[in-house]
Formats: C-alpha cells, sequence, structure tokens
C-alpha cells in the first residue's frame, strides 16, 4: 500500500499511536511504546464512538495481566497497523511477558510522525474528540488496569472504564451433531 | 471483495457482514488429560454400564462429606449417553441447565476418550432469527460463547485431578484456547478459489475473526475449498461427512499442540519462579523468609507433580495418536490423503513427539531444582534451629548461674539479716548497761551530796547494788526493742525505695479469642511494628506504644500473639518500666484498644476481665 492510500480510519490510527507513543531521537533518551490491549481497547471506543467508520470488533482470546479471556478486538485495526508497518510508519516490538506469552506493543516512526504532520486537521480533531475526558473534556491517558483498562483524564483524575472485554450475545439454535471418529484402541 | 452488504448498525456499535456462511456446523476441539482410569471413571459416574441415559452432573465439590444435606447453586451439565466403550471413550450430548430455563439454550454432541481429545459438534440451525447465510461476525460471537460454555460444561465431568491438572496449566479461566473447525456448503460471496478470499482485507479480516490468523488458503479438486489458521479451519465441501474422520483427527493433532504451547509456557514461568526463589535463599535477610520459601516450594512442587503428570500423559496421548494414525491413514480414499498430506499429519505427529520429550526433560530438570531448593531450605532451616538451640541452652545455662547466686545471696542476706539482729540485741545490751551504770553512779553521788538525802545504803549504795541490775535489765530490753524497731522501720523504707525505683510491669493479658485473619491484620496496619516472628505456636509482633494518663505519657511495648491462619488471638503483653503504668491502667486501655478495633466483642472483654478477676466494663477501679 501507498501513503497516498491510507484510509480515513489508517490515518485516525496512526494519529492515535502517535497520540501513546514517542520514538527516542538520541540514545539517551526513553522511548514510549503502545501495548497491544490497551491499544486494541482504544480503537474498541473509537469503533463505538463513530471514530473509525469502518472498522467492527469481534471476540478474540487475549492474555490480560495473565488470564486468558475474550475481547472485542478490530481485525481491521490490526490489518491497518500491518499495512503501517509495511510502510514504515509504524514500528511493532515483540516482547515477552512475566507469563511467557509474547505481546506486541507499537510505536510511531519519525517518518510516521512526519506522516501525521501532514494529516487533515479533521481527523486530529476526531481522534481528540474520541480521546477528550467526558467529565472534563481534558486529555486523557490510559491505564491497565486490573478488571479492564481505563482512560484517566491527565486534568480531573475521573476514570472511564473501556468495555472491551463486554462480548455481545448473539441468539442462536443449534442441535447436536455426531460425526465420525476414529476412536482409541485396546 | 465482499459482496455489498452494507454495515449493520448493532447496539452501541457498527458490525460489519461481509461474509457468509450459506450453512454451518462447528465443530470444537481440545486435549484434557484423560487417560483410561479417568474414562472408567467417567462411565462410573454417568451410570453408563447400568443403562441410565441421563445424568446430571456438577464440577462442585462437596467440602463436607459427613453431613446430611448440600446446597448448591442449580447450575449443572446434563448428560445423555449414546453411546460408550468402558475403557476407551464416551459420546453423549450435553447441555448446560438451568432450571428457570424453558428451553435448552444449546445440545452438543460430545465425544471425549483416553487419549484426551475431547470434540464438541453441534450444528447451527438459526442465527439471529435466520435459518441461512450467517455472518461470519455474528458466528464470532457464538464461537465465543460456545467456547466459554464447553469449558464450564466439560469441567463439571472431570475428576478434582483433571480440573487441578488443567488450572495449573491455564489458571482460573472458563476461556480455553480450542480448535475449531466451521464447515459450510458455501462461503458467500463465493470465491472461484479459496486463495480468492485471501485479499488482506475485509473477507481476510472477517475470516481471522473465526481461525484467528488464516496461514493457508488451498483448493481440494474437484469442489473443496480450505482456509488454514492457527487456531481453526474454515472447511468449504458440499460432502462433509466425507473429510469429517480426517478433520476430526486434525483437530486432535491441533488441540493437543494448542495445549502444549501453554503447558510449555507455564513450564517456563515455574523456571522463572524457581529463580527468584533461589535468589531470595541465596540472600536470605529474616527468619520469615525462610518460612516463605518454603510455602513457595511446596506450592512449586505440588504443580510440579501435576506438570509431571501432565507430561506424561500427554506422552501417552501423543502414543495413541500414532496408533489411531497408523491404524486407520492407509485407508483414506485419495481425497482424505490429498488433505491429509496438505496438513502435513505425519510431520504434525512426529514433531508432537519430539515436543512432549523435550518438556519431559525439562520438568524432569524442574523436579530436581525445586527438590535442591528445597534441600538448601531445609538445611538452613536446621542451621538456624541449631542455632535457637544453642542460644536457649547458653541462656538456660546463664539462668541457672544467676539462679545459684541469687540463691547464695539470697541465704548470705538472710544469715547477715539474723546476724545483724544478734548484733543488735548485744548492742542494746551493752547499752542498757552504760546507761544503768551511769544512772546509777549519779544517784550514788548525788545521794552523799551536801544538798542530797544522805541515804545510809549500806556497802554497795546504787551502782553495784540490786537496783542497778533492775534498772540495768529493764533498760537493756527496752532498749532491744527499740533497736529492733529502728531496723525494722529503716529496712522497710529503703525496699519501698529500691522498689519505686526499678518499677517493671510485666503483664499478660490472656485474651484466647477467635477473630479474623482481616481484623487483626487492620489492627496491626497502624502500629510501627518492630519485631515480627513467626513460631510454632503462632505470629509473635510487638511495637512501642504511647498511652496518654493525664498530662503525662507512659511508655509500653507491647506483644501480640496470634495465629494469621484462622484468627485466633492468644495473648497480650504490655510492658513498661513506667511506675505511672500500673496493672489497672494499663489493663484498662489495651483492653479498650482491642474491643474499639472490633477483635473482641463486649462480651469477651467482660469475659476477659472476669478471668483476671477484675471488675467488669472497667473504668472504675
Amino acid at each position: 500500500m501507498d501513503i497516498t492510500e491510507i484510509s480515513d480510519d489508517s490515518k485516525r490510527l496512526l494519529i492515535l499511536i502517535d497520540h501513546f507513543s514517542e520514538p527516542a531521537h538520541t540514545r539517551e533518551e526513553r522511548e514510549i511504546w503502545i501495548k497491544k490491549i490497551p491499544l486494541a481497547a482504544l480503537i474498541n471506543r473509537g469503533v463505538r464512538k463513530g471514530t473509525f467508520k469502518d472498522y467492527d470488533t469481534a471476540p478474540t482470546l487475549v492474555d490480560y495481566k495473565g488470564t486468558t479471556r475474550f475481547a472485542n478486538i478490530s481485525k481491521e485495526g490490526e490489518d491497518d497497523v500491518a499495512d503501517m508497518r509495511e510502510m514504515g510508519l509504524v514500528e511493532r516490538l515483540k516482547l515477552a511477558t512475566s507469563h511467557h506469552i509474547y505481546v506486541s506493543a507499537y510505536r510511531i516512526t519519525p517518518a510516521g510522525k512526519d506522516t501525521v504532520d501532514d494529516f487533515e486537521k479533521k481527523h486530529h480533531a476526531a481522534i481528540s474528540n474520541m480521546l477528550a475526558c467526558k467529565a472534563c473534556g481534558g486529555e486523557v491517558d490510559i491505564e491497565a488496569r486490573d478488571d479492564a483498562p481505563y482512560l484517566i483524564c491527565k486534568e480531573c483524575g475521573a476514570d472511564e472504564k473501556v468495555d472491551i472485554f463486554d462480548i455481545d450475545e448473539v441468539p442462536y439454535v443449534s442441535r447436536p451433531n455426531f460425526t465420525e471418529i476414529w476412536l482409541p484402541l485396546d | 471483495m465482499g459482496v455489498d452488504i452494507p454495515a449493520q448498525p448493532s447496539g452501541d456499535g457498527v458490525h460489519k457482514h461481509v461474509l457468509f456462511f450459506q450453512d454451518l456446523k462447528l465443530s470444537i476441539s481440545e486435549w484434557v488429560p484423560f487417560g483410561q482410569n479417568a474414562i472408567s471413571t467417567f462411565n462410573d459416574s454417568i451410570d453408563s454400564m447400568k443403562g441410565v441415559k441421563s445424568s446430571l452432573l456438577t464440577g462442585i465439590v462437596d467440602e463436607e462429606p459427613d453431613s446430611s444435606k448440600f446446597e448448591i447453586m442449580p447450575m449443572f451439565t446434563r448428560v445423555n449417553l449414546k453411546d460408550f466403550d468402558q475403557y476407551n471413550w464416551v459420546k453423549f450430548k450435553a447441555s448446560i441447565e438451568y432450571p428457570e430455563e424453558v428451553d435448552q439454550i444449546e445440545e452438543i454432541a460430545t465425544h471425549v476418550d483416553k487419549a484426551g481429545f475431547v470434540n464438541y459438534n453441534l450444528t447451527i440451525e438459526e442465527v439471529d432469527g435466520r435459518t441461512s447465510k450467517f455472518s461470519l461476525d455474528k458466528t464470532s460471537y457464538i464461537l465465543a460463547d460456545l467456547i466459554e460454555d464447553t469449558s464450564g460444561m466439560i469441567e463439571a465431568l472431570l475428576t478434582q485431578f483433571q480440573r487441578r491438572s488443567l488450572r495449573s496449566v491455564y489458571g482460573p479461566t472458563p476461556f480455553r484456547p480450542k480448535f475449531t473447525v466451521a464447515t459450510t456448503s458455501a462461503l458467500l460471496p463465493e470465491q472461484p478459489q479459496a486463495e480468492g478470499y485471501h485479499d488482506r482485507e475485509d473477507q481476510e479480516n472477517e475470516i481471522n475473526q473465526i481461525v484467528s490468523v488464516a496461514y493457508d488458503f488451498f483448493d481440494l479438486p474437484p469442489t473443496e475449498k480450505v482456509i488454514l489458521g492457527t487456531h481453526g479451519i474454515i472447511f468449504i465441501t458440499s460432502r462433509p461427512e466425507h473429510f469429517s474422520e480426517l478433520l476430526n483427527f486434525y483437530s486432535f493433532v491441533r488441540s493437543l499442540q494448542i495445549f502444549q504451547s501453554i503447558f510449555f509456557a507455564r513450564l517456563r514461568q515455574m523456571w522463572d519462579m524457581v529463580k527468584d526463589v533461589r535468589k531470595s535463599i541465596l540472600h536470605l535477610k529474616k527468619e520469615e523468609d525462610l518460612v516463605r520459601m518454603e510455602q513457595e516450594l511446596s506450592e512449586l512442587s505440588s504443580n510440579i507433580v501435576l506438570i509431571e503428570e501432565l507430561s506424561s500423559m500427554m506422552a501417552v496421548s501423543s502414543s495413541e495418536m500414532k496408533r489411531i494414525w497408523s491404524a486407520n491413514s492407509g485407508s483414506l480414499d485419495m481425497d482424505n490423503k490429498r488433505l491429509a498430506d496438505r496438513f502435513g499429519i505425519d510431520r504434525e505427529i512426529l514433531i508432537i513427539g519430539e515436543k512432549i520429550k523435550d518438556m519431559t526433560g525439562v520438568a524432569g530438570g524442574l523436579v530436581d531444582e525445586i527438590g535442591g531448593l528445597r534441600d538448601m531450605v531445609q538445611t538452613l532451616a536446621e542451621k538456624r534451629m541449631r542455632e535457637v538451640s544453642k542460644l536457649m541452652a547458653d541462656n538456660v545455662q546463664q539462668g541457672s548461674e544467676a539462679q545459684l547466686a541469687m540463691a547464695a545471696n539470697v541465704k548470705a542476706s538472710r544469715y547477715s539479716g539474723a546476724a545483724l539482729k544478734i548484733l543488735s540485741a548485744i548492742s542494746a545490751g551493752f547499752l542498757g548497761m552504760k546507761i544503768s551504770d551511769l544512772v546509777m553512779k549519779g544517784l550514788d553521788e548525788w545521794n552523799e551530796s551536801d544538798g542530797g538525802p544522805n541515804w545510809d545504803l549500806g556497802d554497795k549504795g546504787f551502782y553495784g547494788g540490786y537496783i542497778q541490775v533492775i534498772v540495768g535489765f529493764t533498760l537493756w530490753i527496752l532498749m532491744t526493742i527499740l533497736f529492733f524497731h529502728l531496723i525494722k522501720v529503716s529496712s522497710a523504707k529503703m525496699k519501698e525505695e529500691k522498689l519505686a525505683k526499678d518499677y517493671v510491669l510485666n503483664l499478660r493479658i490472656p485474651i484466647d479469642v477467635r477473630s479474623t485473619p482481616e481484623r487483626i491484620k487492620a489492627y496491626l496496619a497502624d502500629k510501627n511494628v518492630t519485631y515480627h516472628n513467626v513460631e510454632i505456636t503462632g505470629h509473635r509482633v510487638s511495637w512501642y506504644h504511647k498511652q496518654e494518663k493525664g498530662d503525662d505519657k507512659v511508655f509500653y511495648t507491647v506483644t501480640l500473639c496470634f495465629d494469621a491462619k484462622d484468627g485466633h488471638l492468644f495473648y497480650i503483653h504490655a510492658n513498661t518500666e513506667d511506675k505511672k503504668g500500673d496493672a489497672f491502667f494499663t489493663t484498662e486501655w489495651v483492653q479498650s484498644e482491642l474491643l474499639t478495633s472490633g477483635l473482641i466483642t463486649k462480651a469477651q472483654d467482660e469475659h476477659i476481665r472476669a478471668r483476671m478477676g477484675l471488675p467488669a466494663g472497667g473504668g472504675e477501679w
């Protein structure tokens, strides 16, 4: 994919990653990366608020704080992150947790930062609006708490749970289906 | 690109529907440690041999086997037996049953065999009111529901050992990863070739919702299309029965692989824990660390027993897998053979066996390491015990010497007391005699003087006569009594002064009350604990305390002894060298503090006071 072909959702996703990550410019500086589940939680919020027009979410098994759970993850979001990695706008770091599960973390690249600067103001505004604190309109940060990720307002301290683990119910009817299975022998 | 179906708003978000299953059969598989004994036990529990067709089962454990009644939340797994072999396998319909549910939510065909292969199979007849063309997006929600429900359902059928084994690998979660096969006659909108779905966009994103990460899209001429993913398959065929045996066997292979990868992660995690314990042992600081480490190692040991057992069960399962494959692979038709080749089943089975060998080695190393660490902790504990014993022996010896010295002092003191009394009696006698001499001589001088009476008292006069004997003896008695009295008064005063100077209160209040560990923890939270020792009899915690008394403050050292596990308070000890802190005052504030913090009740407060022989209520001593 070419940079000129970036969709509106991808642009907003890159702005979002830019908001929560920072590359180092010298060896002494520390970098900031955003982990996959908090990023997925933010995308989930964006989908629910209509910030990402063409994304949807589906239940996916994830490891959250050492426990396997279903989370509403956007495959389109994952796919766009992969495309932007190919374009050199985003870097991904794979790291092992203390539970020996591999998790991903993402960071915008310097090229990605330049690209973000060129995006139309409406996309920046959409992300700012998505991240605005419900109570005071201030800027929020994301914090992974035991039950779920939370948005914490940097100004008033108000917190808001991101319902990434609340899976919708779909009604269905089924019947048991016995199929042929090779059986173990004596 | 998919069919142009507009995104449909749903609830609080937007769900896209790009691909649809024309019809849908779902097969969900997992590996659970079974073995022949567990199958046999399972057959017993559902009375297979007695011909009973329907049973209710639960995973809840009866913690009070001696009681006559049993209370339980009414959520059970109903099992309707279809077929079984006493030692090798069972097939049944299973459903989760709630009393208020009129319609069963789902009934699932379940297969369980001794190799650990557990397969749940169902045909989807209706989704959200539709009887065909089920969207992949909605199917992903059904799968999430099934993965959770089947975990709970099968847990009710497992032995306690199997449940513990699963928990030791997955942790306490109902969301165990499983391998899914979604079989459909057509994936709409249809693509001429499976590769057509590999668009890296909307279609593939929806496929990934079902199979996690799709990595192989291939056709199986003449009509079948296959999409293979890390946690599932989408199999497009008009003749599902033709491939069901192979697909089920492949599900068995993949589900064991999924279990293996999580099992191996757990092994590595245990290695890290062992590494941490080793580090702590080498840098041991406090005695209580030793107790904590023993507990950690004991927990690790109990987990490693399960891990070893699981390792050997996986090895047995892998052998069974090979046997089943050898017995059946030769009779596969050309279509199934091509599919098996594409899946690379021969290679996968081989790799499973190799991985199990590796894991057995790693688990064995872990067992040795934990054993070594336990020995280290044991040696440290013994060394510490020897040190404590030596210290105690030294203390006892010193104590004995001190007691002997004290006894000698007391004896000497008694002798010197008696000697002092004899000496004072003799002195009083001498003094009395001397005084009578002087008085008699004075009387003689006064009698013979010019102004005196000049009585004729014979040769002796007053001095040396019988009068002097009477007066002298009387004076001796009086002086002795006076001396004894003076000695008694002065020694009582000295004793009083000494006691006032060396005042020490050692007050032990016997509590012997059952509270809760949480309350004790809360009570100690604001104490500045300076000493915490874990002993066989319980925890002993000490801190300094300042208690106001009028304008003054009395300083105490307080020690609380309790059992941290069941929250039993044994006693509280309050020491002070300040004579203002008398026993009544001290008992009063200690009891009222325990009462206020909720560690004892009013009735218990009164009971403790009564045992100490103090008035109930306190305050008015």
